[in-house]
């Protein structure tokens, strides 16, 4: 019991702090709201505080559970001291009794499922990896440290940060804890504001729609953090629309705290932003009032939670929003042929066979697209009745605007945001119906409740189980529960058990980072991860040895630099030189220190073509476009007639010249294409690959038994120079000899 | 509207607008001021230390010079030092810059760094016109004397053989021999030559 008492304890005080904070800063701006409002947000405006300071911590190196203790408690006590945990302001409008019993009645139902699933231990797959695996290594570096091999690290991180609060006291459950903080405030919210605007009965509905959704129960009951952001958007818009009544100044400044926390969040959620601008400049626009202030006010202060995350990517990774938008923030950090996979990717998920399947994916199947809201959200279109209803049209708008990320990831999960407004737009087109709205709303619950969902979803769909009290509180011990429930569980408890502190450890595919200590490099997650995957990858397809070898022969001439120019244009080929050697007659220059290389794509890694290693080549991580180019500038003139490339045959469409840049100055093509030969495979290629993870720090490599080469690792370990460590549910861990 | 600025004892000035007296904070042209030289800030720490050249990198292995041998491990049929490696019965006529006739009973010489963990490789292609005149092929392939492999095709084609080879069947100090023998060549129509068939590449490989 111990530990279910520090879960909650680390959960209850993220909250606690985040309330109080949120009372310091309505109450001393003398914002008045209803009772049951003033508590959604604080909650809310004070997580974003919480979530700053957090940051700042961060930051400087103190984030220490002592010091989230110590200074936890210390705000909790001033608010205690200043009584602002005392209700105040007017109770909000009555709902109708029976709705009032019914959303009770649902409502407590699935709020003992959703806790007692958050408070089990952590195994969703996100959470339990990047998500807590970064906030897990930021307590133990005690803050944030350049992370460049993982680009999740990238990401605006804002719910992390209270995350990291709750996790540095009741570690894993704990932050799961606090996104169900999120899940129980946004039915809460979407009640309250619908009471404040005069559709209770319809608000009870949708709230329950939105609530008893399995997708939203499984993400909000995990360390994800789609609800919360989907809770942030939905408070953004309440005070939005209580600004528009009540044109209260100081309102904007809490408007623009959520509207940032909208992008510290998630950076999907910029829209949120955009959203209180707009709707703040037309509205003012509209009655003729003066635009600048209120909208510098929302800038500002939106501004304030956004450049934290800004300015941390741009200076440790020159680009501010990475890991996206590296065409423009050209960085070492993103290759911009994987952003553009990436993207790809997560707009069609692999096992969909058409997108005419998403309807039926996200409402009933739930496996490609991981997850469901369950069948109610077939009659979405139903929504659009509300159309008649002025908020109705607002939320219709704003559910359209929060859901238009969606286009970007078709993952179930995406349309979580677009979830509340739907939810509520759907109830108020049901509502002049109390009976019918009442039928959906126990069917959904019904058809939403684990039993009955395991009937008709997919047998893999991403779903919650059942309600796992005994492991919630630690009666079957977590150990125990993690290793029968997590299939990667077990690896990462390996990692921590045979390898040393410190260790670098490449994997192809991702583990629960969050339950080691060790740094696992997943080979997409980075440019560097993914250049040392091609190396390991090299002796295993011939395609990409340096097998082809280009020559550029031409008159023997003095030559201040040389360049090789592509001159080809498309997809889906890079260009990549494994080496560039230059000539006189039979002799190889001597690469001398005094040497400049350059390349135009992928500039980072153009010493891979200037290295001597059968494994190692530079790549463009480009298509072709005319002009890429490699260069040498070998600091004074130097005779050469001939440059030779060794290349990897994977590159079919490449078209070379060779230019050279006279003692004059003068640039020149020397030869217009060069001649082709094959080279043979060298021998020891293995063995290299390894010296090269080496060189670059790695020593270990975790192999998945569906990765690529895995009968080769495990077949000709000794030539490779690898050792096996352990295997777990056919992961195999070996050190680099 | 036009501002005046008053003086004020602590320094700061107070902005008249129409009556009303503003804080400097509160001025718009102040905070976008900031705004601005905040921005500028996080530009120019954007502008991280990433050079735009390089200086060649450590070297792996020693540079290519002339090499001691032109015999290597494996040999393509375009290389230069391709007709280094023939013993006999390969055409010296590279067709279309990648491939050589074989003949009846083609031999090869290797030299290679160790003798471990290596498989014989070949690529090859039998004409599929061919097996209209000659029917299946066997080609034996011996290292060294001993016998490899012996394989009958039935079908024409670009074909891969590849099989390990005993290391104690192979030197370092010496040249491998590496034969092959075609039990039925094809005559050629044109000049009558016993052809066995088309060669792109063959030796060792891990």
């Amino acid at each position: 019991m111990p530990q279910a008492f520090y879960i909650l304890f680390g959960a209850t005080l993220a909250v606690a702090v985040s309330m109080a904070l949120g009372r310091l800063l309505l109450r001393g701006l003398g914002l008045k709201f209803y009772r049951g409002e003033e508590l959604i947000f604080s909650f809310v405006a004070g997580s974003a505080c919480l979530s700053l300071l957090v940051f700042l911590c961060a930051t400087l190196g103190v984030a220490r559970k002592g010091v989230f203790q110590t200074a936890g408690l210390a705000v909790v006590a001033l608010a205690l001291w200043r009584g602002l945990y005392r209700p105040s302001g007017e109770p909000l409008p009555p709902l109708p009794r029976f709705w009032k019993r019914l959303f009770a009645a649902v409502f407590a139902v699935f709020a003992v499922l959703y806790f007692f699933n958050a408070m089990a231990p952590e195994t969703s797959p996100d959470g339990s990896s990047y998500h807590l695996g970064l906030v897990a290594r930021y307590l133990r570096n005690h803050g944030f440290e350049p992370i460049t091999t993982n680009m999740y690290a990238n990401l605006s991180q804002g719910i992390e940060m209270l995350y990291l609060f709750a996790f540095s006291i009741g570690r894993h459950s704990a932050a799961s804890l606090v996104h169900f903080a999120f899940l129980v405030a946004l039915p809460l919210a979407m009640l309250s504001y619908a009471r404040r605007f005069g559709f209770g009965a319809a608000g009870a509905a949708g709230a329950i729609f939105a609530f008893a959704s399995p997708v939203v129960g499984q993400d909000g009951a995990t360390a994800y953090i789609d609800v919360a952001t989907a809770c942030l958007l939905f408070v953004l818009f309440y005070l939005v629309e209580i600004w528009d009544r009540e044109r209260t100044p100081r309102l904007l400044i809490p408007i623009g705290l959520v509207a940032g926390f909208c992008y510290a969040a998630k950076y999907t959620a910029f829209l949120g932003v955009l959203y209180a601008l707009v709707f703040v400049a037309w509205r003012l626009f509209r009655a003729r009032r003066p635009l600048l202030r209120p909208l510098a006010i929302v800038s500002f202060c939106a501004l304030v939670m956004i450049v934290p995350w800004v300015a941390k990517n741009w200076i440790w990774l020159g680009n501010p929003f990475s890991p996206f938008f590296n065409s423009v923030f050209t960085n070492p950090y993103v290759h911009i042929s994987f952003e553009k996979e990436y993207i790809h990717n997560m707009r069609n998920y692999g096992g969909l066979r058409s997108h005419w399947d998403i309807p039926l994916e996200v409402t009933v199947r739930g496996t490609v697209l991981c997850g469901l809201l369950g069948p109610l959200f077939l009659l979405a279109p139903v929504a659009l009745l509300a159309l008649r209803h002025p908020a109705g049209r607002r939320l219709l708008l704003a559910g359209v605007l929060f859901g238009l990320p969606y286009l970007s990831n078709i993952g179930t999960r995406f349309l979580i945001p677009a979830v509340p407004f739907v939810s509520l737009a759907m109830a108020l087109a049901l509502a002049r119906w109390q009976g019918v709205a009442a039928a959906f709303v126990l069917a959904h619950a019904i058809a939403s409740w684990p039993n009955v969902l395991r009937t008709y979803c997919d047998r893999n769909a991403w779903r919650l189980a059942g309600i796992p009290v005994k492991q919630a509180l630690r009666i079957e011990p977590e150990e125990s529960y993690l290793n029968r429930k997590s299939v990667y569980y077990p690896v990462a408890r390996l990692l921590d058990d045979v390898t040393p502190r410190g260790a670098k450890v490449l994997a192809f595919d991702q583990i629960p980072d969050a339950y080691t200590s060790r740094e696992v490099l997943v080979a997409y997650q980075a440019a560097f991860n993914a250049t040392v995957g091609d190396i390991l990858w090299t002796p295993l397809i011939r395609e990409y040895q340096p097998g082809w070898q280009l020559s550029f022969r031409f008159p023997a001439q003095p030559l201040r630099k040389v360049r090789v120019v592509q001159t080809n244009e498309g997809g889906p080929d890079h260009w990549s030189i494994g080496e560039f050697r230059v000539m006189h007659g039979r002799q190889e220059l001597r690469r001398a220190p005094r040497w400049r290389l350059r390349a135009n794509a992928n500039p980072w890694n153009v010493q891979m073509a200037f290295d001597n290693s059968p494994v190692t080549r530079w790549r463009s991580r480009h298509i072709l476009f005319a002009g890429m180019y490699v260069e040498v500038d070998f600091g004074r003139p130097e005779t050469i007639d001939r440059v030779v490339l060794e290349c990897a045959r994977d590159q079919h469409k490449i078209r070379l010249k060779l230019e050279g840049e006279l003692p004059s100055g003068e640039w020149k093509t020397l030869v217009p294409a060069p001649e082709q030969a094959e080279l043979a495979p060298p021998l020891g290629l293995r063995r290299a690959a390894v010296e090269e993870l080496k060189r670059r720090g790695i020593d270990h490599l975790l192999v998945f038994e569906n990765n690529f080469g895995a009968d080769d690792f495990r077949k000709h370990a000794a030539l490779w120079g690898i050792t096996l460590l352990g295997e777990r549910n056919s992961v195999r861990l070996y050190q680099l000899d | 509207m036009l501002a005046r600025r008053k003086a004020q004892p602590g320094g700061l000035g107070v902005l008249t607008v129409e009556g009303r007296t503003r804080h400097p904070l509160y001025s718009l042209f102040v905070i976008l001021v900031r705004l601005l030289l905040l921005i500028l800030c996080l530009w120019l720490a954007g502008c991280t230390s990433i050079p735009d050249t390089y200086a060649p990198p450590v070297q792996r292995k020693p540079l290519t010079g002339p090499e001691p041998s032109p015999i290597g491990h494996f040999v393509t049929m375009s290389a230069p030092n391709a007709e280094a490696h023939f013993v006999r019965d390969v055409s010296r006529t590279l067709e279309g810059g990648a491939w050589r006739w074989v003949f009846e009973h083609p031999e090869f010489i290797f030299r290679l760094p160790s003798t471990r963990h290596l498989r014989f490789s070949m690529d090859f292609a039998i004409p599929e016109m061919t097996f209209r005149q000659r029917g299946p092929v066997t080609i034996s392939i011996f290292i060294n004397g001993h016998l490899l492999d012996k394989t009958r095709y039935e079908r024409g084609g670009q074909l891969h053989f590849e099989k390990p080879v005993p290391p104690e069947w192979l030197r370092t100090d010496i040249d491998n021999v590496v034969a092959m023998e075609i039990d039925k060549p094809w005559i050629a129509p044109e000049d009558g030559k016993k052809l066995g068939f088309i060669l792109t590449g063959a030796g060792f490989i891990q």
